[in-house]
């Protein structure tokens, strides 16, 4: 089986509100310095469901991330878990994009990649939060795409899938090859052994610049942007503080589910 | 380094070349790089009596006059102002915006009609000075970078300067002196490096140097690795400055009744350095960013604390 | 010498803290403080798994062959987590003392088993006159045709209440010099005459009294040489400094960020208490601090891997850093007031461990002294 993980790196998700500003004259984001980066959560899901198929029925695994400053320490993660290769599109020209010239860019390597079974993506970024860009390479690819999975199984040339739904889940069967983006519901994500971490020293990332992979300039990063971005701002919320009473932790529990039944939470 | 007395070195820090490189016209490098490069020396003129620590509200006047500006104010603690042919002033051009705004750097000649030097006499013995422009007219092209820039560029040199601090000699050389005369020196028949209170500070404070030395390493490090130094390059700043003094006093209680002995005088051991230091030290603490302030900066930027809120009124001076 | 660790390294810490954050929460530090075995049995086999019990030693012995700088990375994780547990006692005091003495047969029964979280030992070496130098030691070993048998009692014996062995430093011979005539017997713990009492301590980390009443050991079991165990012991102690330095390191910055984070959110005086000089000057100081702490270990560390001499660095990391992080955490108490006095709270955990971490393998008066002696006084 060999399959194919995009992984991006983000600046890390749980950091409080307050470290990030806009700058509303741009509409972008003002880079901090404090937050530390990371891998978008749902993609290091993408990476432990390919992981799993490795570890059942063997194959290889190729990472592949695209953007710039991409921190090594952060990137090569993947490598420490028992991914095989790590692929970086790690040029000025390939960021400022939007989902689609993401998805382009991914696309036009995993041909050069060229074998692949399986292609695993996160659900969405933590940041950008667009859950598009796996769609739009399945489309650029021509192959079938399953979203929000959160169990993926390789049987003899199809894959079945645990997709989830609102209220449990789907169960699918794809053929290969296929892209597959992996939800949370996934569970735990493995932690990387000691010896997997130092091995990774080994592995040394591939830098893949647009022309290496046959991007057409004008289709990449910002110059292939398809969508404009009229306001970027944070909203304000308020929030209340209130203490659901009651005699027992029973009738506490009931007391809140009602009132969560009143403001429609439920 | 801002000053030049007895232990603290030659004058002024050499800020003006990299400075120069970095903002002056081309013109000016042609004048200026060749003359520091033959030897000009230059005094600092940053401290007002009204500035000190709070630098941004120096008053000196740099009114515009055709080509020139005309200067009219007083300059503090100018050290070297004496000797020196040249005054590196920052000074205010424009008096009607905030007042970090409206500085500018200019280099003086401190021969020209209107300047007066006056002494002040430090208590290590050294001289420093007092420098007083009466109508000194300063031709426009002296001014160095753009005007009202003149704050970001002392900013900069004096972090330079501070992380420079950082590689002050002083400190392994005074308790490497004092480790010595501990072991060679006996007080009721035993040698002083017996003692086990003696033993115990000593190994604080070269501990203590190790400190400084890995905190200048440190900052080499960032340096190199392009990181943002503003609020480590103080590190080295506020500890070697606070070790330099707990060197000298607790150097005075090892040597007892002979470190007061004066360099030169009868019986003065090692040099009379630790006396020296006891008094040459104390400027540290507060020249070149006072400790205290510098506190702040390096909890607001390194840790993000908030910053002290401003007065809504600010007191008349 | 480095002051950031190398990719892998980082990733190494990363993924501790990642896993220290999820498995073993504060309140898992908590329940193990008031526990009597203070090991949760899961986390120690989860850690084997990951390879870190086996970090250091080498491969041929289940290990990971970790050097000391991939240690004190996933070391400054363990402190920053209040982990439980005897990793130091086990895998450092007790491992690192058999990998570097041991025989080779010792070697390849025992360190696997470390590494494997099967074994858990522990190092007896300080007695009632509560001291780290050879004079210290009283207990004796006296030989009885292929054995000996110790007598005495060993105090503040770390995690012996749930070690399989024991490694008892007992003296064999009376020499000129206190050094000479030390033996390190590896004691099987289930041994008739042994005793086994836990002290209530300061950091809920679990100190005993350990009773040897005529307890009969092999000649087999000598580890290292007869009579000549206080060199290497030594030499071991020196290097379990390093990482224990880091694992404070760990603890302090933790200590340091948690006042920092509660003076940025505490309103008082109608702004937050972080916006007080006197509060910036208290994290000044504490940055100060830990950052010496830091780069005192590293460097201490740094030498040590490279094979070079380092009992100066050591001494000075030590000294520097069980003081810091006391300093540090009572600054943390200061800043986080009334709240952070509460059990409910996680400053008094470190308030706690840095003084144990302080006073354990000496203090900063005994390394001052060490130190004193190296630069020729
Ligand atoms: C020997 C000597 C040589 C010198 N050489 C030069 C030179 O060559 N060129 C030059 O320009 N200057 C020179 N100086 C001046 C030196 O830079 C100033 O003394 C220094 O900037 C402090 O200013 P100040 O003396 O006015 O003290 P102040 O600013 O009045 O400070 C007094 C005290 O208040 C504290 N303080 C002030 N503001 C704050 C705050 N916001 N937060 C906390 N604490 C605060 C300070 O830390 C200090 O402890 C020299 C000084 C001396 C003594
Ligand atoms: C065991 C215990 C028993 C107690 N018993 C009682 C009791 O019986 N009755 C009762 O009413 N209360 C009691 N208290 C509460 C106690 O009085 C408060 O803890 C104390 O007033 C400090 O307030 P705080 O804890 O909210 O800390 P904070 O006020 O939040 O202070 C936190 C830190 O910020 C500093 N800080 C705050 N403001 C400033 C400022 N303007 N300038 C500089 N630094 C500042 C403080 O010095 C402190 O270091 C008790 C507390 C404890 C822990």
């Amino acid at each position: 089986m060999n399959m194919i993980v995009c992984i991006k790196q983000v600046l890390d998700p749980e950091a409080p509100l307050s470290s990030f500003k806009i700058d509303p004259a741009t509409n972008t984001m003002v880079p901090v310095t404090s937050v530390p980066f990371v891998i978008s959560p749902f993609d290091e899901q993408a990476v432990e469901a390919a992981l799993k198929i490795k570890d059942a029925k063997g194959g290889k695994i190729t990472v592949i991330s695209l953007g710039v400053n991409l921190l090594r320490d952060v990137v090569k993660k993947p490598l420490s878990l028992g991914a095989d290769e790590l692929i970086l599109l790690e040029d000025p020209a390939f960021i400022g994009g939007d989902s689609w010239s993401t998805a382009y860019a991914l696309a036009a390597a995993i041909k050069k990649v060229g074998q692949f079974d399986l292609i695993f993506c996160g659900r969405q970024a933590a940041d950008s939060d667009s859950g598009q860009v796996g769609a739009c390479i399945a489309e650029i690819l021509g192959i079938p795409q399953v979203s929000v999975a959160k169990k993926v199984e390789a049987i003899d040339g199809k894959v079945k899938v645990d997709k989830v739904t609102t209220d449990g889940y789907e169960v699918v069967e794809v053929p290969t090859p296929a892209l597959i983006t992996v939800s949370n519901e996934l569970g735990e994500v493995r932690f990387a052994t000691f010896k997997g971490t130092m091995a990774s020293k080994k592995k040394e990332p591939i830098i893949w610049k647009p022309a290496d992979i046959g991007a057409e300039p004008a289709k990449i990063g910002a110059a292939g942007r398809r969508i404009k971005t009229r306001k970027l701002f944070q909203p304000v919320r308020d929030s209340k503080c209130e203490i659901i009473g009651g005699e027992t932790d029973e009738d506490k529990a009931a007391n809140l589910a009602k009132k969560l039944v009143e403001v429609k939470l439920i | 380094m801002l000053w030049a007395p007895g232990l603290l070195g030659g004058l002024t820090g050499g800020v003006q070349g990299p400075i120069i490189m970095q903002h002056g016209t081309p013109e000016q490098k042609k004048e200026w790089l060749p003359k520091i490069a033959a030897g000009a020396q230059f005094a600092l003129g940053y401290t007002e009596p009204n500035a000190g620590t709070d630098l941004a509200s120096l008053q000196i006047r740099a009114a515009k006059d055709g080509n020139d500006y005309i200067l009219n104010g007083q300059k503090m603690f100018s050290t070297g102002a004496h000797n020196a042919r040249y005054h590196w002033l920052a000074a205010r051009t424009n008096p009607e915006m905030p007042k970090h705004k409206g500085v500018s750097m200019i280099i003086a000649d401190l021969t020209a009609p209107g300047v007066t030097v006056t002494k002040l006499t430090t208590i290590a013995g050294d001289r420093t000075n007092e420098v007083f422009y009466d109508n000194v007219r300063v031709p426009q092209t002296n001014r160095i970078g753009p005007e009202g820039e003149g704050w970001n560029i002392t900013r900069s040199a004096l972090a330079a300067e501070r992380g420079d601090l950082g590689t002050f000699p002083w400190p392994k050389i005074l308790v490497d002196e004092l480790i010595q005369y501990a072991k060679e020196t006996k007080r009721n028949g035993k040698p002083l490096s017996e003692d086990p209170q003696i033993r115990q500070t000593l190994a604080q404070l070269s501990m203590d140097v190790s400190v400084l030395r890995l905190f200048g390493r440190r900052l080499n490090y960032m340096i190199e690795k392009n990181q943002d130094i503003s609020w480590s390059a103080p590190f080295s700043k506020i500890f070697e400055s606070e070790l330099s003094q707990r060197i000298a006093n607790q150097g005075m209680n090892i040597m007892g009744l002979y470190g007061q002995l004066e360099q030169g005088s009868k019986y003065a051991k090692l040099k009379g350095h630790i006396e020296l230091a006891y008094l040459t030290m104390v400027v540290r603490s507060f020249g070149g960013g006072s400790n205290l302030r510098l506190r702040s900066d390096i909890a607001t930027r390194g840790m993000g604390l908030p910053r002290e809120p401003q007065l809504a009124m600010p007191v008349k001076k | 010498m480095d002051f950031d660790y190398n990719d892998e390294q980082k990733m190494l810490k990363q993924g501790a803290r990642e896993f220290f954050e999820k498995e073993c929460p504060k309140s898992l530090v908590k329940q193990m403080m008031e526990d009597e075995k203070g090991n949760p049995p899961e986390l120690w086999k989860k850690m084997s798994q990951l390879g870190w019990l086996g970090l250091i030693y080498p491969e041929k012995y289940g290990g990971g062959d970790g050097n000391m700088i991939d240690l004190i990375a996933l070391e400054e994780e363990m402190g920053r987590a209040c982990l439980p547990g005897p990793f130091l006692s086990t895998v450092l005091l007790s491992g690192l003392f058999i990998l570097h003495n041991g025989s080779e047969e010792q070697k390849k029964e025992i360190l696997p088993k470390i590494a494997g979280g099967q074994l858990i030992l522990t190092l007896a070496l300080t007695e009632q006159s509560d001291s780290y130098e050879a004079s210290a030691v009283s207990v004796e070993a006296k030989a009885e045709k292929d054995d000996y048998i110790i007598d005495g009692t060993k105090l503040f014996v770390p995690d012996a209440q749930i070690a399989d062995y024991i490694i008892c430093i007992a003296r064999t011979k009376k020499g000129d010099k206190p050094e000479d005539g030390l033996t390190a017997f590896l004691v099987d713990r289930k041994t008739p005459g042994i005793t086994i009492t836990l002290l209530k301590t300061l950091a809920g980390d679990k100190l005993c009294e350990v009773v040897f009443n005529k307890v009969k050991v092999s000649k087999k079991n000598i580890i290292g040489k007869l009579d000549q165990a206080w060199g290497p012991l030594q030499q071991t102690l020196q290097q379990v400094k390093i990482a224990q330095c880091a694992e404070m390191v760990g603890g302090a910055q933790r200590a340091l960020e948690l006042a920092a984070d509660h003076a940025k959110k505490r309103i008082q005086f109608d702004r937050p208490i972080g916006s007080f000089p006197v509060i910036h000057h208290l994290i000044a100081n504490a940055m100060m601090d830990v950052d010496a702490c830091k780069f005192l270990t590293y460097e201490a560390a740094w030498k040590f891997s490279e094979g070079m001499p380092c009992a100066k660095e050591i001494a000075m990391a030590k000294a520097w850093t069980g003081e810091a992080y006391q300093r540090t955490a009572a600054m943390g108490h200061q800043v986080l007031g009334g709240i952070g006095y509460t059990l409910d709270g996680e400053m008094h955990l470190y308030f706690r461990r840095a003084k144990s971490g302080e006073l354990t393998l000496g203090d900063g008066k005994f390394h001052r002294e060490a130190l004193a002696k190296e630069l020729g006084m």
